[in-house]
């Protein structure tokens, strides 16, 4: 089986974070921040340990770490909690519909912005687009369909000098790109546990910036409220981060092995497996773009993990089905982000998308080519 | 609040700063350590002991690292 779905959940897991992940359930599994006894506090400290992880990852602090179930649940968290109702924001045209869905249903004004132009004219347009009302800007850092990545540094300048807040989706480049939250002035960065950061499916988190420190995380709205461990007697949720977001128990063997997975990464290095990406998307690339049957999407741009594709005139469903039956994974239609498919133009039934993972080889990428051939001739 | 004849408690507002405050205090060389809460209202860790004669000095060190204290 070649596995070329790491955009929606990477697979296989480090060794390290299946252990991680049955050591916690055989051993420690109490409820963090429930309790006072061995079992709680060793769970609590494991907890701790990955929030430490994650803030020495983008250069932030641990109690500014607040887990949630994926990037979805963070995002929804993240965007209501921050913006309040009549804002106007402004979004990519790259956006997951974690982003959207929340910002339609909330009532929020949006406007979208052209990602597919060079940096200084993405700047120029968002500028043009910035009204009295704007509060902010919810961008990915990269796209889940194409190869697209958004100047999260020049975007965060942006809203520091207009005074908006800045809330980045990393869904896809949590453990593959380098981000500082502090330089990018990001106020939310928002990423999954079970993607590039090699956990398990069941957390995802928010990391928010010194704004919302101490007392000041009284800003944020709660999405949920409910139990926390803490301050039980008070009628309303906790004043500060990260319980004030965190009702109910945490997905404590997830974190475990989001800890794991984080150190994995950390070990092998973000530079080390975004030039593996990079390398296996090119050598596709090659095979790919010479063929006048296939139409791939964003071909120049191959500094990326993803390949999106379309067989001329053949429903992309089909392809992935056919390629399941030869034992490849990939996935087909619109990815959950239609907007990006609309600005690519992939028509009325999406493309397929290819994801590269730090486990997927050359040689796998030349069995698919191979296979692809078949599979063109066949359907 | 006095637990015993020489350790004081520091209470932080949740398990998540109590866990950092306690890390914080023992890279400081205040050997303090996460105890467990007696407090009913609490019901969780949140607190760390320090030895009576040293808690001003780890008070001292939580304010200046902006851990805020109970």
């Amino acid at each position: 089986m070649i596995y070329f779905d790491n955009a929606a959940t990477t697979f296989p897991k480090p060794e390290s974070v299946k252990a991680e992940v049955g050591r916690c359930i055989d051993q420690y599994c109490g409820n963090p921040g429930r309790g006072g006894h061995r079992m709680s506090a060793a769970a609590a400290k494991t907890v701790y340990d990955c929030r430490c992880e994650l803030a020495e990852l983008f250069s932030a602090k641990p109690e500014s770490v607040v887990f949630t179930l994926n990037t979805t649940h963070a995002l929804n968290i993240a965007i209501k909690g921050i913006a309040r109702k009549g804002d106007h924001i402004l979004i990519s045209n790259m956006e997951h519909n974690s982003v959207l869905r929340p910002i339609i249903a909330e009532g929020y004004d949006y406007d979208v912005f052209d990602t597919l132009k060079p940096t200084e004219a993405m700047i120029r347009e968002i500028c043009s687009r910035i009204t009295s009302r704007t509060r902010g800007i919810v961008c990915t850092h990269h796209s889940n369909i194409c190869p697209v990545g958004l100047p999260i540094g020049a975007v965060g300048e942006l809203c520091r000098q207009r005074g908006l807040f800045f809330i980045v989706d990393a869904a896809q480049t949590a453990g593959i790109y380098p981000i500082d939250m502090s330089k990018c002035n990001i106020d939310a960065l928002c990423f999954a546990g079970h993607k590039s950061l090699y956990g398990i499916q069941g957390v995802g988190g928010i990391v928010f910036s010194q704004k919302y420190k101490g007392k000041a995380a009284r800003m944020l709205h709660t999405l949920v409220q409910g139990g926390s461990g803490m301050a039980s007697l008070e009628e309303n949720m906790p004043l500060y981060l990260p319980e004030r977001l965190e009702a109910g128990t945490l997905a404590t063997p997830a974190i475990a092995g989001l800890l794991a997975g984080v150190k994995e990464v950390r070990q092998r290095g973000l530079a080390d497996i975004r030039d593996h990406g990079t390398m296996l998307c090119r050598r596709m690339l090659e095979r790919l773009c010479n063929d006048d049957r296939i139409e791939v999407y964003c071909p120049d741009m191959q500094s990326s993990e993803i390949v999106l594709f379309n067989i001329k005139g053949v429903s992309p469903d089909l392809v992935a089905e056919a390629l399941d039956k030869e034992g490849i994974c990939v996935r087909a239609g619109f990815h959950c982000a239609p907007l990006a498919h609309r600005a690519l133009g992939t028509g009325d039934k999406g493309a397929v998308r290819v994801s590269f993972g730090a486990y997927n080889t050359p040689q796998e990428v030349d069995i698919f080519c191979d296979t692809l051939q078949k599979v063109k001739q066949g359907v | 609040m006095v637990k015993s004849n020489d350790r004081c408690m520091i209470y932080l507002p949740s398990q998540t700063y109590a866990i950092s405050a306690a890390k914080l205090l023992r890279l400081k060389g205040i050997g303090a350590s996460e105890v467990k809460e007696t407090d009913s209202k609490r019901g969780c860790i949140n607190g760390v002991a320090v030895s009576c004669r040293d808690t001003a000095a780890a008070k001292q060190i939580l304010i200046s690292y902006s851990i805020p204290i109970s």
